[in-house]
């Protein structure tokens, strides 16, 4: 049996450096096995909690539900292996953002097509965990709810962060950037006007609540200038306070932004990192063409303009 | 075969001296039941817990082609119940913390044992819930053979009130999903319109 868990470990040949985050280093590598590249991720060894508490849980987590999540918008687990007390977890390799480990860590593969990645990690900040109490984390995508403490919260959290997440794509910086959890807040409030008892029924009663200064709030088609009446909508649905009523996956999907013209970039036409110049241009010319085609049969909608 | 770090002869769990015929007779239930049991009520386990730490259990008997006997079984069974309530329990019980239940044994011993049974698992630790169902129900059967009745217990006032508070919760959540649903299309069940059906409190 150890020859076997020596076998794991060295059927990967590392290649390169990718990056570094809190609680990992990134390599690329070759499965010798496959001959394929895939990346590497390497838990950190934790100092004393690891001595304490062996080998990360929060990365034994993310195994797991890797594991039992196989779909091809989440990027998907290959392997796993253990040397000494390191735990490294193989992943498809992907293009763009790998060195980034950010909490929404949103990657693009080979043909365009997205994944999402370390959300086994997010989800243990999110339990009542000891490990992490002390550990900041950030709270930028985090939901009103998450933040006044509510202990039974459900999927309107990860509609918050959509909502954070594509303010982010159209403004190109981070929309509410707080630096404690009451910055926090107070940004969520002096953007979108501070929440009532009307407006979020039971907001008063979660364990962290504490009243805010009421700000009115800027209407989205001003923060947004650039969004269409569409896309003004989703944001508006995405940003509820009251998480019970605040717009749901299955919901976004059958807004008008998402039938509306026009339509989503195919994946592998997508711009990419490391793109020649001669496939870029290729590129624009067949986005060109798609536009004309669109502009033929029908109106345009509004355009995006940055 | 015999692997070295669930022998309790090479890694003890009490400072005891181990005997010559450790590795001779078989636990009696109760025996094996009172190491269970004591890991489950200090560290304050589940019983989801328990059925995982099986799953575990008879997975790495079959990867690393194991058998348990007397002198390893409470190290398996105590690697399984550690990984089981590390994977799958929100309440973290540190791997140091079995150090305060079994006097004895030391956490780096612990985080090796972690380890190794990790990687006999090959890192499988996901238990699909087919999975956990099959052992679910499959111990009920064994039970039920053996005398060891577990029946459903009848539902005392408060577990009721509990299960009403939080499917009200759940229900007030939905209701408005619910309700576009309904528009497009309807199941059998709700011909006759939203029915609210109480917990019945004898």
């Amino acid at each position: 049996m150890s020859l076997d868990v020596k076998t794991r470990s060295k059927r990967y040949e590392k290649l390169d450096f990718l990056g570094e985050g809190q609680f990992a280093t990134v390599y690329k590598a070759r499965d010798k096995l496959t001959d394929t590249i895939v990346a590497i991720k390497k838990i950190k060894v934790g100092h004393r909690t690891e001595a304490k508490d062996g080998i990360n849980r929060t990365a034994l987590r993310e195994i797991k539900l890797l594991q039992e999540l196989h779909h091809s918008n989440i990027i998907g687990l290959l392997d796993a292996f253990g040397h000494k007390s390191n735990i490294s977890l193989v992943f498809d390799f992907m293009e763009t953002d790998l060195e980034d480990l950010k909490p929404n860590n949103l990657l693009l593969d080979g043909s365009g097509v997205l994944k999402l990645a370390d959300f086994g990690l997010a989800k243990a900040f999110g339990s009542p965990n000891r490990v992490y109490t002390h550990q900041v984390v950030t709270r930028w995508y985090r939901s009103p709810e998450l933040l006044f403490g509510a202990r039974m919260y459900g999927v309107g959290v990860d509609m918050w962060a959509v909502g954070c997440i594509l303010a982010e794509l159209l403004l190109r910086i981070p929309f509410l950037a707080g630096d404690s959890d009451l910055d926090q807040l107070t940004k969520i409030f002096e953007a979108l006007g501070t929440a009532t008892d009307e407006t979020w029924p039971g907001m008063s009663s979660l364990p962290d609540f504490v009243s805010f200064k009421i700000f009115p709030g800027t209407p989205l088609e001003h923060i947004f200038s650039a969004a269409g009446d569409d896309l003004l909508e989703l944001l508006q649905g995405l940003f509820t306070f009251n998480p019970s009523t605040r717009t749901t996956a299955t919901q976004a999907l059958k807004m008008k932004y998402f039938s509306n013209r026009p339509g989503p970039t195919p994946g592998p036409q997508l711009p990419r990192p490391n793109c020649s110049a001669e496939a870029l241009r290729e590129k624009e010319t067949v986005g060109l063409k798609r536009k004309i085609e669109g502009l033929e049969t029908t109106v345009m909608k509004k355009k995006l303009v940055f | 075969m015999l692997l070295e770090i669930f022998d309790e002869k090479l890694h003890p769990l009490s400072k005891s001296e181990v005997p010559l015929d450790y590795n001779q007779h078989d636990p009696d239930q109760k025996q094996i039941y009172r190491f269970v049991r004591t890991l489950f009520s200090a560290a304050q386990l589940t019983a989801e817990c328990a059925i995982v730490a099986l799953v575990y259990l008879e997975r790495l008997l079959t990867y690393a082609e194991l058998d348990i006997c007397p002198g390893n079984w409470k190290r398996i069974v105590l690697g399984a119940i550690l990984l089981a309530s590390k994977v799958w329990d929100d309440q973290a019980v540190w791997n140091v913390d079995y150090c305060q239940i079994l006097k004895d044994i030391t956490v780096e011993d612990m985080n090796e044992l972690e380890r190794q049974f990790l990687e006999l698992l090959q890192f499988n630790i996901n238990v699909p819930s087919s999975v956990y169902a099959k052992y679910y129900f499959d111990l009920r059967s064994l039970s039920e053979s053996n005398n060891l009745s577990f029946p459903l217990e009848p539902l005392s006032r408060e577990k009721a009130q509990k299960l009403e508070a939080i499917s009200r919760l759940c229900d007030d959540k939905y209701k408005d999903i619910r309700r576009a649903a309904r528009k497009r299309s309807a199941s059998m069940d709700n011909l006759c319109g939203r029915r609210w059906v109480p917990a019945i409190l004898s």
